[in-house]
């Protein structure tokens, strides 16, 4: 096992061979996962991709009455470039497909998308007779969250932003290959506080992942174990000297060396 | 003179201030692409300029055709209804309004009396807040944020007042052949009422902070002009041929739905400032037609005759028999009309639906010539666009 | 006057059909049909055109004018063969003309012969067929993306 596919490490990182092993063992580096995640769901620029009447709630979500500002979203870019997720609010034509691939294209990762209303989820009210509609924009670009709706209430909107970013929260989780549960709801989530679970964030618990400490305890368990179990053989027939035999005798670290006498100055104290 | 796409631009005269001799410039053939914060939608406009001077411009569009009229054709009649909204989307009343009047009028079908004020309310509401959307949006085009989120205010108002009656906030299915869906309480009757003061106690506001806004004034008085000779020609209708300077509005000129019941004016161009036909005053045009509207909205809501709302005769797997008509109705945007002909089947034969949108992008390429960049913004903004109306 | 009669008056052998509702006319008249209609009628400006598909061996276009004062709208129709239907384009005289009658060879497949540019306008350029046609076959596939739902 190396230092890159060593659990624990998001694999998006490169492997940091110059760090000191006591280094990576700090819990700093588990708290930047969580605060850039936390950064990224708090901070979501979406793109300004309005293509028809959806785009009109998703202006009034924008607005006072609904305030998507609250979500940390109320920059809509002109340019994909600074967008992280591309809300398709309309109907995808046939016509205005490559260009929704394009946009998609050159947004930079991670991004996610939000396929809003009923055109964008399954052609919506143009799934039969329409010639020139998508049926889906999940045809030409993949899509992270379907709102169904023709159109969306602002509100609608908004859950489907909450949604998002609780899978931009749980980014980190995922590719460590663990499954943080998108249902049922996660520790320490809106929901599991409603549920009476205690909001204790996930990586505070026992069950977070704790660097080496863990295998060296794994392992040392184990070697504890069978020596009890060597121990316990043969002094079974002698007699009931039990209580000591199942308390191995811990291994001992070995002994630091001496320090080497220093060496004398070559040059000679002048 | 480049081809895109089997799309001529040609050389333009240039109209552009002189420029000093010495300096060179290049003629720039470029992209205001479908996905654009001021294009109001998806239109893609190719421009030729040299410099920031627009030389010549060709708008395209069709990146929202949704198969409307084809849709028409296929399902049946009150199955159809639905997909009318759906071309103005700001508007979507009056579209229903549109398709609706010339199939009654094809099918000789009775509207009762209170159905028809009650149209008129809901469809002078949805003309107010369209016109806010579009005075707003115009301002954000020219970098003015504040007015928008103002106007937006009274819109959301407005929005609940429709969403109580029709269960639609910005799609509503409420207008049907023969009549309306629902009736009104008078409980809303008085907060549309009280929404009416509301929205007339705040037009001080909008006219300060935006109409009257030097800033606002420099970019748009004397910004591309468009006369009536223009607008006639191009068939552009509604607030653009006003501001232009010819009195016509379909609500006075040809009423429909009992408009001839009620009192109002119709705002012509010129106003107080700028030139006729100018950017301004085509937004002047339309925060005028709010105030006139919300006189409709009491005339019509003190007036509102007891009755049925809608025909009883018009039930459900109603067709309308053979014929055809031609009825064209005043939306916020310009003139809609269906040309409606039926062969006595389950679907209309044709429904072929005037956009008012079209007919007003068209009008683009001749007057973007010799115009700053900027000032094209000026212009789209002003000429309020849809593109939902424009592709079907 | 009424388009019946200013139309009967200048171009009698012109007219195929006439009522209050409308004036059919013969396709390569439909310029000075038109004009006709502007001098005479007062026809300001071209509201709209309309294809109509009438299978199987005809097709429709109806000129829908608008005259502003008294407010009224003019209609004018035109039959063409389906098997090739070709007009002569308005757009050199009528502005509007220009995208109204693009939009019928895009949906209905008319050719408006000396139109400036004959090109589709709501369609993409390279779609086949013409959909408002009563025969249209719905497209399986286009550019990679399917069609069907």
């Amino acid at each position: 096992m190396t230092e890159a596919t060593r659990p624990g490490r998001p694999s998006y990182m490169p492997p940091p061979e110059r760090f000191d092993p006591e280094v990576e063992q700090t819990i700093l580096l588990t708290k930047a996962e969580w605060l850039v995640d936390w950064s990224r769901k708090s901070a979501l620029w979406p793109l300004g991709f309005g293509l028809a009447c959806c785009a009109i709630e998703m202006i009034s979500t924008a607005m006072t009455k609904f305030d998507v500002s609250r979500f940390g979203a109320e920059v809509f870019r002109a340019t994909p470039r600074q967008a992280d997720v591309m809300i398709v609010a309309g109907t995808v034509t046939h016509k205005m497909a490559p260009r929704v691939r394009r946009l998609w294209d050159q947004m930079a990762d991670p991004k996610w998308v939000i396929a809003m209303g009923a055109c964008t989820v399954g052609g919506g009210p143009y799934f039969k007779y329409g010639y020139h509609v998508v049926k889906g924009v999940d045809k030409v670009v993949p899509v992270d969250i379907y709102l169904p709706g023709c159109p969306p209430r602002p509100e609608a909107l908004l859950e489907a932003i909450m949604r998002l970013q609780e899978l931009v929260e749980s980014r980190s989780k995922r590719l460590n290959g663990k499954d943080p549960g998108f249902t049922p709801p996660e520790k320490g989530s809106r929901q599991a506080k409603k549920d009476g679970i205690s909001p204790v964030e996930p990586w505070e618990t026992e069950k977070a992942h704790k660097f080496d400490d863990a295998k060296k305890k794994q392992e040392e368990d184990e070697a504890r174990a069978k020596a009890a179990k060597k121990a316990a053989a043969p002094a079974a027939p002698a007699g009931e000297g039990a209580p000591g035999a199942a308390a191995a005798p811990k291994p001992e670290r070995p002994a630091r060396p001496p320090k080497p006498p220093e060496t004398p100055n070559p040059e000679g104290s002048a | 003179m480049t081809t895109i796409q089997g799309v001529r631009l040609d050389e333009g005269e240039r109209a552009a201030p002189a420029l000093p001799r010495d300096i060179l410039t290049e003629e720039l053939v470029f992209n205001m692409g479908p996905q654009h914060p001021s294009t109001h939608g998806v239109l893609r406009v190719v421009l030729r300029t040299d410099g920031e001077v627009v030389l010549d411009s060709q708008p395209l569009i069709g990146n929202l055709h949704r198969c409307c009229e084809k849709i028409l054709e296929s399902l049946t009649y009150i199955q159809g209804l639905p997909y009318v909204d759906r071309m103005d989307y700001l508007g979507a009343l009056n579209m229903e309004l549109g398709l609706v009047l010339s199939v009654e009028k094809a099918a000789a079908v009775e509207v009762p009396k209170r159905a028809q004020y009650l149209r008129v309310i809901l469809c002078e509401i949805n003309r107010v807040i369209s016109h806010l959307f579009a005075a707003g949006q115009f301002g954000l085009d020219m970098g003015a944020f504040t007015p928008f989120l103002y106007m937006f205010r009274e819109r959301e108002e407005g929005l609940t007042l429709l969403n109580e009656v029709t269960g639609g906030r910005l799609l509503y299915h409420y207008i049907r052949y023969g009549g309306v869906t629902r009736d009104v309480s008078d409980d809303w009757k008085r907060k549309c009422i009280a929404w009416c003061d509301q929205v007339a106690a705040h037009m001080d506001e909008y006219n300060n902070l935006l109409t009257y806004n030097h800033i606002f004034l420099n970019r748009t008085v004397g910004v591309a002009i468009i006369d009536r000779e223009t607008a006639l020609r191009y068939a552009a209708t509604g607030p653009i041929l006003r501001a232009a300077g010819v009195p016509r509005d379909l609500r006075k000129d040809m009423p429909y739905s009992s408009y001839e019941d009620f009192d109002f004016k119709v705002p012509v161009g010129p106003h107080d400032k700028g030139v006729v036909g100018d950017s301004w005053n085509r937004h002047r045009q339309r925060l005028l037609e709010i105030e006139e509207s919300l006189k409709i909205i009491r005339q019509a809501i003190a007036k509102l005759p007891a009755g049925d709302v809608a025909n009883p005769k018009v039930t459900r797997g109603w067709k309308a028999p053979e014929g055809e008509a031609y009825v064209a109705s005043e939306a916020p945007r310009g003139e809609i009309s269906c040309y409606f002909i039926s062969d006595g089947g389950k679907a209309p034969y044709r429904a072929r639906m005037r956009g008012p949108s079209f007919y007003n992008i068209s009008l683009l390429s001749e007057m973007s010539r010799g115009l700053l960049i900027g000032d094209l913004i000026a212009l789209m903004g002003s000429i309020d666009i849809t593109l939902g109306e424009c592709d079907r | 006057m009424t388009p019946a009669e200013a139309l009967r008056a200048a171009m009698p052998d012109a007219v195929e059909e006439a009522s209050d509702a409308f004036v059919r006319v013969k396709a390569e008249k439909i310029v000075e049909a038109a004009r006709v209609l502007r001098e005479k009628c007062g026809a300001e400006m071209l509201h709209q055109i309309s294809g109509v598909d009438r299978p199987p061996d005809k097709m429709e276009v109806v000129y829908h004018f608008a005259r502003l004062k008294p407010a009224e709208f003019l209609c004018l129709k035109v039959s063409v063969p389906r098997s090739n239907p070709v007009v002569p384009t308005l757009a050199h005289e009528w502005a509007s003309a220009n995208w109204g009658e693009r939009e019928t060879l895009d949906l209905l497949g008319v050719t408006f012969s000396g139109h400036p540019h004959p090109y589709r306008i709501l369609l993409p350029e390279d779609w086949e067929g013409h959909p408002l046609r009563k025969d249209y076959a719905y497209p399986v596939e286009y550019h990679g993306v399917d069609c069907v739902e």
